[in-house]
């Protein structure tokens, strides 16, 4: 389970951002921005909140008693019987939110000329001139 | 008092914090991520619990979701910049009234 | 002719030209509106005609014909019905509606015909007709309040006809909203009226009411006085009689055809109508029918003083009606209830006439009203002239030859002789016939005696020209049907009208006898005749004429109808409006602004929350997950 994590993110996902930062080519201005979220102000207001957040969660943990029992431990022998056996429909499905993922990952990260009509070719010519 | 649940609520914690307070979209993109992480951990507790596989075939699928997510979301970046020339996204403010 | 199967098509049909020219009027073709507008009424009058012929030729027993349509609501054990009533009073009622009413719907034909309202005109017409109709032939109180109501709002509606009209407009607007309001303050009495009347009987069936009357109130009772006092109130408001005769001269900012059928011949004879319905009442509490006589009395002095100074011609006669219904008033304080119905439909013939005739001259001379700019109409437009010469005499009752002297004599007769007659209220009519006459006359000299001030330009057309000439013969001759008593022994009118109100008591006081009061009225009124010709057609009228807000005070007084609107300003607007201001910015006004204020800044301050920034809208989400989940772990 774990190794699969590791693929998963470490390489596809932080990759992906990776490639994104270099993209985008982002420089000084962000540096700026993130000292000043350093700042309290910047984050106080969410900090309180997920501090109550916090504090509800140990409630609901602390009285329901959940205990720490020796679990036994499922291997993928029987992860993947279950997979393939019952949630089969799951996983064609899952492959297919991959496959339309990836397609419109294409399609709204293409970079489009704007068509201007065969009457306005001439438009951005004129500005220079 | 299971620690893997702390851990898994811990987590979650943090990704909403960073969620709310970074202005830059690909941190926000990035704390989603670790919220997801956290809700696949607590996903995974809960079928060791129940002595059931369903957990882990719960994480594979959130996995998969969440990939598929950050491509179209940093495509989605990609645009933006384009069009708004910064990342911030207090910069994508055109729903305003 | 079974009368009381087809009663109810008599106000249906005036009812159904309102409703096809209100719904469709606009999309008419031009030449079809005066058909139905007039045509519903025509036919009306025909079957008036014809009910009341069948009705003198064959007496219904009890005096009268119910139609039941159906029982309005019940609550408790008060249950009005809707039930038209048709008895000798009632039939000349709707005789005079639909008969002079046709004439005027036709006569409005010509005149309304360049208006671009004309559908709307004779909408309102119609609906006045039904409205009107509806007053008469009711059998309660309750539906001829209804009636009374719609004859109010009609009134209200034709008198500012021209709210659009580019001069006027304001004065138009105002002349009907004053004519609603003081009417108004008549109809909150009667209303008054019609509770302590179903306090006492329970019910407001008149019938009913009459005939329990003597049984449940003793003579000069408190609770008879005040409910005759109140039903006096309404019919004062809506006759224009002392103290709420204001509305009237201002009124006639109407059409001429309206102020001939609503301000002459029957909306302001609905008083004088509800006071002889509802005899049985006054007859209850005779100190109020003598006020009623003392009321009339005073009115008719105090209208024709006004009448004698006015320029406007439409005004002379509005004050002539003011006057004129004082002598009905008066025929009903003293206990002539026959003369005053005579004298109601005489009145109507001669006045409505004089309407319709004024409207003629004004049309020919563009639109003037102001007599003294007039002149010289007589050879221009003689049928005109000779009409309006025969509706003049009528109503200055010149002897013999006029309808109005015998009505005018009979009333003048019962006010010196009868029971609750008195000299000083016959002394009170004579004078008043003599100004009468002097300002009758001197109407007809300047305006058509003399040298022409303004130009005539428009003859009328035939339209315009046959109801003059027909209400012009009954101006003459209608008065044959009742001869007063020492011609002979003639009276079919009084016979009529008695079937169904008590007979005139006679006292036994000694006194002149009738043929000599009947010399002096006659005098007077040829008197009058005679200075309004030296004065006015002789030496043109220099007399009594002043510039606008001129002349000595006696003058002014006069001619601003005794300064009753000074007055009513004084003591009722002012005030009013001094409360109003400085009840601006009381406390309530200030939790209702504060409302609207509250809300405004809430609205702003929740607009900030639509700024478009994203990281607002997750902090929102997240605020939210956390107070669902403390609120459910807490409760």
């Amino acid at each position: 389970m774990a190794a699969l994590e590791v693929i998963v993110y470490a390489g596809a996902i932080m990759v992906l951002f990776v490639f994104a930062i270099m993209i985008l080519n982002l420089g000084k201005p962000a540096t700026r921005v993130r000292i000043q979220l350093l700042k309290p102000r910047g984050w106080i207001g969410p900090a309180i909140l997920c501090l109550i957040l916090l504090a509800e969660l140990l409630y609901v943990f602390f009285t329901n008693g959940l205990s720490s029992d020796a679990v036994k431990i499922i291997g993928p022998q029987e992860v993947s019987q279950s997979m393939f056996g019952g949630y089969v429909l799951a996983v064609e499905l899952t492959g297919m939110l991959l496959m339309s993922g990836v397609i419109g990952a294409y399609h709204i990260g293409k970079e489009k000329k704007t068509e201007y009509h065969r009457y306005l070719q001439n438009i951005n010519e004129d500005n220079d001139e | 008092m299971n620690i893997g649940l702390l851990l898994a609520a811990l987590l979650f914690l943090t990704g909403l914090a960073g969620v709310l307070t970074r202005k830059n979209i690909l941190f926000m993109l990035m704390s989603v991520e670790i919220m997801f992480n956290a809700a696949g951990l607590a996903f995974v507790l809960a079928g060791a619990h129940l002595q059931q596989p369903d957990g882990q075939v719960m994480l594979i699928f959130i996995l998969a979701m969440a990939a598929a997510e950050v491509s179209v979301g940093l495509a989605l970046i990609l645009q933006m910049h384009r069009h708004f020339k910064t990342v911030d996204s207090d910069a994508m403010d055109l729903l305003k009234d | 002719m079974n009368i009381p199967a087809l009663l109810w098509i008599i106000p249906a049909l005036p009812l159904l030209g309102f409703v096809l020219l209100a719904l469709f009027g606009k999309r008419m073709p031009r030449n079809l509106i005066p058909l139905i507008g007039a045509g519903v009424v025509g036919i009306a009058a025909v079957l008036v005609i014809i009910f009341g012929i069948s009705f003198l030729n064959n007496p219904p027993s009890g005096g009268s014909i119910e139609q039941h349509l159906w029982t309005w609501f019940s609550i408790g054990n008060f249950s009005p019905q809707i039930t038209l009533h048709l008895d000798t009073l009632s039939l000349t009622f709707i005789f005079v509606i639909t008969f002079v009413g046709f004439l005027i719907h036709l006569y409005s034909a010509e005149f309304m015909r360049e208006d671009e309202g004309y559908s709307r005109f004779f909408a309102y017409m119609n609906l006045f007709i039904f409205s009107m109709l509806v007053l008469v032939l009711a059998n309660d109180l309750l539906l001829l309040y209804l009636g009374w109501e719609g004859v109010g709002l009609c009134s209200f509606l034709l008198i500012g006809f021209w709210y659009n009209d580019p001069v006027d407009a304001d004065k138009n607007a105002y002349a009907a909203r004053k004519s609603f309001l003081i009417t108004r303050i008549g109809d909150t009495a009667m209303i008054l009226g019609l509770f302590l009347l179903v306090k006492d009987f329970n019910t407001l069936n008149i019938s009913a009411i009459l005939n329990a009357a003597p049984g449940v109130w003793s003579a000069d009772s408190s609770t008879a006085i005040w409910a005759a006092v109140l039903l006096l109130g309404g019919a004062l408001g809506k006759s224009a009689q002392l103290p709420l005769q204001t509305w009237l001269p201002d009124a006639m900012a109407g059409p001429s055809p309206v102020s001939a059928l609503i301000h002459a011949a029957t909306m302001v004879t609905a008083g004088v109508y509800l006071l002889a319905r509802t005899h049985v009442l006054f007859e209850l509490a005779p100190s109020i029918q003598l006020v009623v006589a003392i009321i009339g009395a005073a009115t008719l002095l105090m209208a024709s003083c006004s009448a004698l100074v006015q320029n406007d011609i439409k005004r002379v006669l509005a004050y002539s009606t003011i006057s004129q219904i004082g002598y009905m008033f008066l025929a009903l304080g003293v206990g002539a209830w026959s003369a005053a119905i005579f004298h109601f439909m005489i009145h109507a013939f001669f006045k409505a006439l004089l309407f319709l005739g004024a409207g003629a001259v004004i049309l020919a001379v563009h639109h003037e009203h102001n007599m003294f700019k007039m002149g010289g109409i007589r050879k221009k437009l003689p049928v005109v002239f000779w009409t309006f010469v025969f509706g003049s005499a009528a109503l200055a009752s010149i002897p013999l030859i006029t309808a109005g002297f015998y009505s005018k004599d009979s009333i003048l007769w019962f006010s010196f002789a009868s029971v609750k007659g008195s000299t000083w209220l016959w002394l009170a009519g004579i004078v008043a016939a003599f100004i009468t006459s002097l300002y009758t006359f001197r109407m007809v000299f300047l305006t058509f005696f003399g040298k022409e001030h303004t130009p005539v330009s428009y003859k009328p057309g035939a339209a315009i020209k046959i109801p003059l000439i027909v209400l012009g013969i009954l101006s003459l001759v209608a008065g044959f049907i009742e001869l007063p008593h020492n011609f002979g022994h003639f009276t079919p009118f009084s016979d009529f009208i008695n079937q169904t109100l008590p007979a005139a008591v006679l006292s036994t006081r000694p006194g002149m006898s009738e043929a000599a009061l009947q010399i002096i009225a006659a005098g007077l009124a040829l008197a009058g005749l005679g200075i309004a010709w030296v004065l006015f057609a002789k030496k043109k009228g220099v007399l009594f004429h002043y510039q606008q807000n001129g002349g000595p005070l006696w003058f002014r007084f006069l001619f601003k109808g005794w300064m009753f609107d000074k007055l009513y300003d004084y003591l009722f607007v002012k005030p009013l409006v001094w409360l109003a201001k400085i009840d601006r910015r009381d406390f309530v006004d200030r939790i209702y602004e504060g409302i609207g204020r509250v809300n405004f800044g809430m609205n702003r301050l929740f607009s900030k929350t639509q700024n478009g920034v994203l990281r607002y809208y997750l902090l929102g989400v997240a605020l939210g997950a956390v107070v669902i989940l403390t609120i459910i772990l807490v409760l």
